[in-house]
């Protein structure tokens, strides 16, 4: 075979292509030239040519003849193969040379195969033997698009098929549709209904593959971009309608007209209801035909020079829509209108106006949809909505390359309904906003970026939307976001509310000219909220901007706890420190005056300055160094950090805290396992598997780090991250020790001394806790990370999905966490109990959930104040936290705050009343009863042990009995029950006081 | 110009502090700590090179009274990548990171690949890719001192 080629290219050196002879030699050549070998031989020829198309190989050299003048593609193609002898190649291998050669232009090859297999027609008289070279051609071309494309194209053409070759063709279809469904189904949608063929065909495949069965199955990117699948059963017809309302109006008429055959195929009773509203007139209506010709010639003079076959192909299939809408639009019975609106629906309703989406998606199964006025007010609306969309694709048909529409005209469209953003795509939005930017209208820019962002989630769409937002908030001389979004409303008010809602806090934030810092991005959501909660009436979106109200209120008071999360119990360390320590100050000082008996009994500041340099106080201070810090401070110290009853240790987040370290660091996780395993069930034992096996290390991890970490270093617990060691070769140390022996020697009260003992420490501290954050942000992050990666290891885009979820959230979780690591400031704090409450409410948000919380009594809105406040917390986080775990049955828990109230300022009694349900059903009385008795047992029982505490830690009612105790409050701990409803009551000493202003929302 | 992109005050000192070591003028450097001020600079201002900590928090510390906004974003500084894309803007990056990978829309990048996938997807110039650990400062600073050698 080699020999042969070489043969032929030694002749192909002196073949003239001018030359009709030489020509008919050269075809000879390609005949006998073995298919392998084909593709070196054709290169020859076009480097030859000067060409690189097969086709236009094919034309130089076997079809051009100047006496025919002006001949079509297919043209040429037919009389090519008319004047072939097709010697030595089987009609396959013609084929699939054809098929690659041409670049997989599907047109042309159909154009070029059609040609071929007409004239083997012709020339074998193998009029019944027609589907055999197509079996070919697929089994050749591996079931291409193109090859399935062909036998669809057969299907319309004017052969007339015998029953063996019926019998062929569906042979070949169910390999077809076995091999590649979503191909089978791209074919549908390409070839056969945006060209507009007869319906009945469509649905005989549709039957026939049974779309509905393998959608489901099938990969989204399968089907992407694929006609609609049909329902297969009346219970998906919803479900169908509403993946209809994706598409252009085209075809959603197409679709429908699918429906009602696939209904009367199958019986459903859908069928009657579409045909008594236009049934066969629909149906006819779209089953006109045009001719392709007349189109394409159109396009081709409309079109700009240069534009592909596939420019103009998706000319012509936005000409049709536009005419079939036009069709629709003068010939239709309006009653059909609502089955449109239906369709569309889901996404043309108002924008968060849940209620009338779920009514509107559901009237398409109601068989009263006729007589409903509802529906004929919805009418004219829909009329509206497709005078618009006429408009845009009319815009679109006259200048398909040069389209451009103005804010006003684009705001009418979005005013009305219209889902533009499925309308177009990202390059026409794209195009459309340049051209509106050049032209400075910054608000067709918003409108066009902001298309995108419903669309789809995606960062670069996100930029740019939120860079047009900017522009236009600054292009429109408005003070700020809220004020241009409110007068865009009175405009515009679908539009302004969808941008609100689609202006969360995650892009909030991003708007970055917009929005200086948190609390301006909070009362900025806030704010546009409420404008949304106006233009709708939706009463969630009130919730919701109240909800902000109510965090931008507690911002400080929660910002006081986060920082304030480790502390002393001031009161009992300086009750120890006056008991422990004073005394050894008074008698060190007594060794001051007995060296320098020249100082005045309460000497100044400047004195002892002044006789700094004099050997004696040198010797004092000496003395007191040694006397002083060397055992008072460093015992002092130490009691500060490790004991158990006041010290940090106690506070390190484990057991008054309320768990608080668990919580932040576990909370919800599973969530982010679960949302993913319900979004993508395909992968769901895959996703649990390697989440739990990451959370179960990863609880060790939290547990190693609360239990050994979060600790001071002693013999007991090696690997604590804080030193509770008093060294004074640190400057703040030193600077803590000079202000003590300054301040002993003037004799200052030990109060005050005491005090300035306990900021100094928290100083001393500092650079402890600095380790700790360290050490939360980096170690302990990035062995998290670590540990997240080693388990979603190679796993499906799914679980790769839910590894970086969990890994932004625990990033999230362990930088707050850290966050808490700070030196205590007692800052001043003061919030009314129901606020308190309400805090206390939201911070337990995984466990009180759906339940609602009802605040009453006389001291709801008092403001309370001191240390006590962060008591009161603790107490209501175990009831409330705890009433909502138990509760069932009922949906509320009460809680009921009253004092005396006698003086509007100072320490009093806060009783506490809290209620909720536990059920008498018969089921569970005994388990309740047994429940109950437990409670008082534990009411009852006075077993409170600061060591247990300590030790093991207390939770429950345990815990509110400890925190009494505390506050010498354990007495005042009644339970009851009563019905349904047990009740909790306490007493808790606050420090009440006079409200400034209580307001921070405007 | 050198714009140094780092919210942790300490870790911003140490690279501060090695820059002027190795020969930038102290006034030459330009010390941002969030994404917002980031990103409202790089609109605007074109810098010789940019060191970039890619986890920033959105605000500056002191505009988050309350404490949800102090969050950290995972990959903050992406933002100031998508932000020099878009407005056609380019100059060399620095990124200095603590971890071991970077997210990327949710796709996590070993150091390794990130200058080529920045590139690609930001069109921006990395020149190295710094793993910074506070245990192990002569690691960094020798590669800091190699990257920013030609720009001083």
């Amino acid at each position: 075979m080699p020999d042969l080629i070489l043969l032929d290219k030694r002749e192909f050196q002196n073949v003239n292509i001018k030359s009709p002879n030489d020509r008919q030699q050269l075809t000879k050549m390609l005949d006998r030239t073995e298919l392998t070998f084909k593709q070196d031989f054709i290169s020859e020829l076009a480097t030859k040519l000067n060409s690189t198309s097969f086709a236009e190989i094919l034309e130089k050299t076997y079809f051009t003849d100047p006496s025919l003048p002006g001949r079509n593609f297919a043209e040429t193609f037919s009389e090519a193969f008319k004047a072939t002898p097709l010697v030595g190649l089987s009609q396959t291998s013609y084929l699939q040379v054809i098929v690659e050669s041409l670049n997989f232009e599907i047109d042309r090859v159909v154009i070029a195969a059609d040609s071929l297999l007409e004239h083997r027609k012709r020339v074998a008289n193998l009029a019944g033997d027609v589907i055999s070279p197509i079996r070919e051609l697929v089994e050749a071309t591996g079931f291409s698009k193109i090859a399935l494309m062909k036998l669809f194209q057969l299907e319309v053409s004017s052969f007339s098929l015998s029953d063996s070759d019926k019998e062929l063709r569906a042979e070949i279809y169910d390999t077809g549709k076995v091999r590649h469904l979503g191909d089978t189904l791209m074919v549908i949608d390409q070839c056969i209904q945006p060209r507009g063929r007869p319906f009945r065909t469509i649905l005989s495949y549709a039957k026939q593959i049974d779309f509905g069965k393998d959608y489901y199955a099938a990969h989204r990117e399968d089907l992407s971009d694929c006609f609609c699948p049909f329902p297969i059963s009346e219970m998906q017809v919803a479900d169908f309608c509403k993946y209809l309302s994706g598409f252009s109006i085209g075809d959603q008429l197409v679709g429908l007209s699918g429906l009602y055959e696939v209904a009367k195929f199958r019986g459903w009773k859908i069928a009657a209801q579409i045909e008594s509203f236009a049934g066969r007139e629909l149906s006819n209506l779209l089953t006109r035909d045009t001719s392709a010709d007349d189109e394409r010639r159109f396009f081709e003079a409309v079109l700009p020079s240069g534009s592909t076959d596939y420019d103009i192909y998706n000319a012509a299939i936005a000409n049709r829509d536009f005419r079939f809408t036009n069709k629709f639009r003068n010939n239709a019975d309006t009653l059909l209108l609502p089955i449109i609106s239906n369709a569309m629906t889901p996404f043309s309703a108002p924008v968060g106006s849940k209620h009338l989406k779920e009514q509107q998606r559901s009237e398409l199964s109601d068989p009263n949809l006729r007589s409903s006025r509802t529906s004929c007010e919805a009418c004219e609306d829909e009329k509206l909505k497709l005078s618009y969309l006429l408009r845009m694709l009319d815009f679109r048909r006259t200048w398909p390359t040069d389209f451009r529409i103005e804010a006003g005209s684009l705001g009418l469209v979005i005013e009305s309904g219209m889902p533009l953003h499925r309308f177009t795509d990202g390059q026409e939005i794209e195009k459309l906003a340049l051209s509106a930017d050049l032209q400075g209208d910054h608000l067709a820019v918003l409108m066009l970026r902001y298309l995108p962002v419903i669309k789809e989630y995606s960062e670069d769409a996100d930029y740019l939307f939120l860079r047009a937002l900017e522009d236009a908030v600054a292009g429109d001389d408005s003070a700020n976001l809220v004020e241009f979004i409110q007068l865009l409303s009175e405009q515009y008010p679908q539009f302004a509310t969808g941008l609100i809602l689609a202006l969360s806090p995650r892009r909030l934030q991003k708007c970055y000219r917009c929005v200086a810092d948190y609390q301006d991005m909070t009362s900025t959501h806030r704010k546009l909220l409420e404008i949304a909660a106006r233009i709708t009436g939706d009463l969630d979106l009130v919730i919701q901007a109240d909800q902000i109200a109510l965090d931008e209120k507690l911002a400080s008071a929660r910002a006081h706890f986060d920082s304030s999360r480790i502390f002393v119990d001031e009161v009992l360390f300086k009750n120890w420190a006056l008991e422990e320590v004073s005394p050894s100050l008074q008698a060190v000082r007594k060794h001051v005056f007995l060296y320098s008996p020249e100082l005045p009994d309460n000497p100044t500041t400047d004195e002892i300055a002044a006789s700094m340099n004099s050997g004696a106080l040198q010797k004092i201070v000496n003395i007191l160094k040694e006397h002083f810090v060397d055992l008072p401070i460093k015992d002092a110290f130490r009691s500060f950090c490790l004991d158990h009853y006041f010290g940090v240790d106690s506070f390190l987040g484990r057991r008054i805290r309320h768990n608080a370290t668990h919580g932040l660091l576990l909370g919800q996780l599973d969530k982010i396992c679960l949302n993913a395993v319900g979004k993508d069930p395909q992968f769901e034992f895959q996703i649990r598997e390697a989440y739990e096996s990451w959370r179960r290390e990863y609880l060790q991890e939290v547990d190693q780090l609360v239990s050994e970490r979060f600790r001071f270093k002693t013999t007991e617990f090696p690997h604590g991250l804080l030193s509770p060691d008093f060294e004074n070769s640190t400057d703040k140390m030193a600077a803590v020790e000079s202000d003590l022996i300054s301040q002993t020697i003037v004799n200052a009260k030990p109060e005050v001394v005491i005090q300035n003992m306990v900021t100094g420490f928290w100083g001393v501290l500092e650079p402890e806790l600095k380790k700790m954050r360290q050490y939360l942000k980096s170690d302990f992050t990035q062995a998290t990370l670590e540990s997240v990666d080693r388990h979603f290891d190679n796993l499906s885009t799914a679980a790769m999905a839910v590894a970086a979820d969990l890994k932004v959230t625990l990033m999230e979780r362990i930088e707050r966490l850290s966050s808490w690591y700070s030196p205590f400031s007692p800052a001043d704090i003061s919030i009314s109990p129901s606020d308190l409450a309400q805090m206390v409410w939201n911070d337990g948000d995984d466990t009180t959930g759906a339940l609602k919380l009802s605040i009453s009594g006389n001291a709801e809105t008092v403001l309370v104040a001191g240390s006590n406040v962060r008591t009161l917390y603790d107490c209501l986080h175990v009831v409330l936290v705890n009433a909502a775990k138990h509760s069932n049955g009922h949906d509320v828990v009460e809680l009921k705050f009253e004092t005396e109230l006698s003086e509007p300022e100072g320490v009093q009694e806060l009783k506490v009343r809290i209620a909720s349900s536990l059920s008498q059903a018969a089921e569970v009385i005994d388990e309740n009863n047994k429940k109950f008795a437990e409670m008082r047992a534990i009411a009852e029982s006075s077993e409170i042990s600061k060591k247990v505490m300590v030790v093991q830690g207390y939770s429950g009612l345990r815990k509110l009995q400890y925190l009494l105790f505390r506050t010498r409050r354990l007495e005042t701990l009644k339970l009851c029950w009563v019905a349904e409803e047990v009740g909790i009551a306490f007493d808790v000493p606050v420090n009440f006081v006079k409200e400034v202003s209580n307001d921070s929302s405007d | 110009m050198i714009a140094l992109i780092e919210d942790e005050a300490e870790k911003a000192e140490a690279l501060k502090s090695a820059l002027i070591e190795f020969g930038v003028h102290i006034n030459a450097i330009e010390e941002i700590n969030n994404v917002r001020d980031a990103v409202l600079s790089v609109r605007v201002s074109s810098y010789r090179v940019i060191i970039l900590d890619v986890s920033l928090p959105t605000f500056s510390p002191e505009g988050m009274v309350g404490s949800a906004g102090r969050a950290q974003q995972q990959s903050g500084g992406l933002e100031v990548l998508r932000a020099l894309k878009f407005e056609k803007r380019s100059s060399p990056i620095i990124i200095v990171t603590q971890y071991p990978d970077i997210v990327f829309e949710g796709r996590s990048v070993e150091l390794a690949s990130v200058s080529e996938h920045v590139k690609e997807r930001y069109g921006q110039d990395v020149i190295d890719v710094i793993l910074y650990r506070e245990a192990d400062p002569t690691g960094w600073r020798e590669k800091l001192k190699q990257a920013i050698g030609a720009y001083v």
